[in-house]
């Protein structure tokens, strides 16, 4: 942890770090510091691109680090913005050479409808210089309220920025004056700002559903649309290409679905964070399952039990997820590589959980190629999803083509209309 | 003093129990066209199958004659203070609790308590195992009525099917079509409920999978107080779900049974399927 490895979490931290103190030795404040915080922190994932061999060979950034960059715009969004209430983050399509840095997404009418007993109590900050020790023994000094997660201590022995919220302001300074001096200090009253942005705009009100809890998913493809729903899927949400819906279009389908509590299924790895931000800040009671491709999804679906609460069908549906395996076959983007050997741009490939495992010049190929992957005999049914542009005979070649391979399987194929993929297939 | 047990042809606790205990089974008849078999007596288990495989319209069952029961009480009844409880398929199912009532106020209605198990299958076989071993332990026969009236609420059946075929020739598909009613082939999961309702609690694809599934929901019912494992046709799988039991419930007594025609030709072959009594509260 003293020498973090470039181009990860750690690195970006560190960077991240690294602008904080420069903001505060140019006597910047909390919000200069924030920005600073979250600019170095996005330019150090552009970078880790280049810095670690993996990710060059794929062409991405950290996920940790990308991970760290959308915490650090969210808490920096929340200290330096307007008040409290939950940040939701839009996830942008990733286009051009940039990495897609999500936008924050200021919710309309206040999302957090009515303070807490005993209100918000005092955001409370202010500079304590002198105190040669870390952030960590600061706040453990500091007490409960300092530890929580949103409170922020950082800096450097000697001169920490401090931002709490708490009931007791006066506890907290008291403790902080036996630690070092204060400076710039600013207390504010957290319940009157809340009720002075309720007064601008009400909270919406939310009507009881017409169903108690309902399933909204995202798919693409007019097969896997019918499907989805005719397996008891309230609304489908029309993710596109890369089934990416905006965190809009998904509060939409939440809506549509006129249920009391919902689940969510965004089928795709990339959504699940747009998914659980739409939960958050949707006035429904959502959860979101993390179904990572349309097989994951439709195997939650069938888990799915109207009668049971809502907890217990997260449980079950998540459960349900982790028996099936999904091969989606596309063409490569860009050229990589499967251990050593290289893939160009425009090749078939097979990815197996999301996982590069095959590539070829024909579909059969590939698809064997990855359903090798598996291990004999975990393994009963197949099911084939043909993609818009593909000729039906190609799937009743690929099924051939399967059950001559692999005997003992069960082979099924729908049509699930969908883009870009040639073939996603379920393997259960 | 003897507290004895009768049954009928549709309770699934494993023959040999029975026999041990001296319980007289009553067969109900199975009507397959003009045809009529007494139930596991002309027809075992195996032949059942048979036949309902080239059937084209579903068998049906109706309840033994109060005359057989009449002659089983008298025959029973040996001692003046000897008793019976005579425990039967579901009245909701069948006209079976009917007939035994019938032959019971002929023979001697004090001494003669009949039971409406409020169950079937395995779930009527617990009760009957339940009632043995109080009578063992000198239990008289009101107390043993007694007893049995908590365990109708505490029993579920959870069957997975191999085939909706079966559900829909005997016409009861209703709820569980629409749960179904998709293009993916599913198998479904359901429980047989008191009423004989077949109500829909799962789906799935694989049989695999579903044999998974119906582990994860006999866990769900826990504690217990019993529990087996019944099956249609070939007991392979069914030898899966009972080491599965067998780990999940280390040192229980897990019964393991052919289900009995009743199931069998609502759920057909290829079913599987625990049985559970909850523990008491």
């Amino acid at each position: 942890m003293k020498r973090p490895v470039e181009g990860t979490i750690l690195s970006v931290g560190r960077d991240a770090a690294r602008a904080a103190q420069k903001s505060l030795d140019r006597g910047g404040d909390l919000s200069q510091l924030a920005e600073a915080v979250v600019a170095e922190a996005w330019a150090a994932v552009e970078r880790s691109r280049d810095q670690m061999e993996v990710l060059r060979e794929a062409g991405v950034v950290d996920a940790g680090g990308f991970g760290l960059a959308v915490i650090l715009t969210a808490i920096a969004e929340r200290v330096a913005g307007p008040g409290p209430g939950p940040v939701a983050l839009k996830a942008e399509g990733g286009g051009g050479s940039g990495v897609a840095r999500p936008t924050v997404v200021r919710p309309r009418g206040a999302a957090a409808a009515v303070a807490p007993e005993g209100g918000f109590g005092y955001c409370t900050e202010f500079a304590l210089v002198g105190a040669q020790m870390e952030a960590l023994e600061i706040r453990s000094r500091l007490g409960d309220e300092a530890e929580d997660d949103s409170a922020l201590v950082v800096g450097e022995p000697g001169l920490m920025h401090v931002h709490v919220h708490t009931k007791e302001p006066w506890e907290l300074l008291s403790r902080a004056a036996q630690l070092g001096k204060i400076e710039r200090l600013k207390v504010e009253d957290m319940t009157a700002q809340h009720h002075e942005a309720q007064g601008r705009g009400a909270a919406p009100t939310v009507a009881p559903g017409l169903l108690p809890l309902a399933v909204v998913t995202v798919a693409q493809g007019e097969g896997f649309r019918e499907l989805l729903l005719g397996l008891g899927a309230a609304t489908v949400v029309e993710g596109g290409q890369s089934l990416n819906p905006s965190t809009e279009q998904i509060l939409q389908g939440i809506e549509a679905a006129q249920a009391t509590e919902v689940v969510l299924l965004p089928n795709n790895a990339n959504l699940v964070l747009v998914a659980e931000q739409a939960a958050g800040i949707c006035a429904r009671e959502a959860a979101v399952v993390p179904s990572r491709n349309l097989p994951q999804g439709i195997a939650a679906l069938l888990a799915f039990d109207p009668g049971s609460p809502l907890e217990v069908n997260r449980f079950r549906m998540e459960r349900a997820m982790g028996g099936v395996h999904a091969i989606e076959v596309t063409r490569a983007v860009r050229d990589s590589q499967i251990g050593d050997r290289q893939v160009e741009a425009g090749a078939l490939i097979g990815m197996l959980d999301g996982r590069l495992v095959s590539a070829g010049a024909e579909i059969n190929q590939v698809v064997l190629a990855a359903l090798g992957e598996l291990p004999d005999g975990s393994v009963e049914v197949v099911t084939l999803y043909r993609g818009a542009d593909v000729e039906t005979e190609v799937g009743e070649e690929l099924e051939r083509a399967i059950r001559v391979r692999f005997p003992g399987l069960e082979v099924e194929r729908h049509d699930g209309g969908q883009a870009l993929y040639q073939f996603i297939i379920s393997a259960e | 003093m003897t507290v004895r047990i009768v049954t009928d042809s549709t309770c699934d606790l494993p023959e040999g129990r029975r026999q041990v205990a001296g319980v007289v089974t009553v067969p109900l008849r199975l009507h397959f066209g003009d045809r009529e078999f007494r139930d596991r007596v002309d027809l075992d288990d195996l032949q059942f199958l048979e036949r309902l495989s080239s059937a084209k319209q579903p068998p049906r069952t109706s309840q033994p004659p109060p005359g057989d029961f009449e002659e089983v009480y008298r025959r029973l009844l040996v001692a003046p203070d000897d008793e019976v409880v005579s425990i039967h398929i579901a009245a909701a199912l069948s006209g079976t609790v009917g007939s035994a009532t019938v032959a019971a106020a002929a023979v001697d209605p004090e001494r003669i308590h009949v039971v409406d198990s409020r169950t079937v299958s395995l779930g009527t076989g617990l009760q009957v195992l339940a009632a043995i071993e109080l009578a063992e332990q000198g239990r008289s026969a009101p107390e043993i009525v007694a007893e049995l009236a908590s365990m109708p609420q505490r029993t579920g059946i959870i069957c997975l099917l191999d085939t909706l075929h079966y559900l829909q020739l005997g016409g009861r598909i209703g709820k569980v079509q629409a749960m179904v009613g998709s293009v993916l082939s599913i198998k479904p999961i359901i429980s047989l409920g008191e009423d004989g309702a077949v109500v829909p609690i799962g789906r799935v694809r694989s049989r695999a999978v579903g044999i998974r599934r119906l582990s994860e929901l006999l866990v769900e019912h826990r504690p217990l107080a019993r529990c087996g494992v019944l099956y249609v046709g070939d007991p392979a799988d069914a030898e899966r779900l009972l080491q599965d039991a067998r780990g999940t419930f280390p040192g229980m007594d897990i019964l393991l049974q052919h289900a009995s025609p009743v199931i069998g030709s609502h759920c057909g072959p290829g079913t599987l399927a625990y049985c559970y009594l909850e523990a008491r509260s």
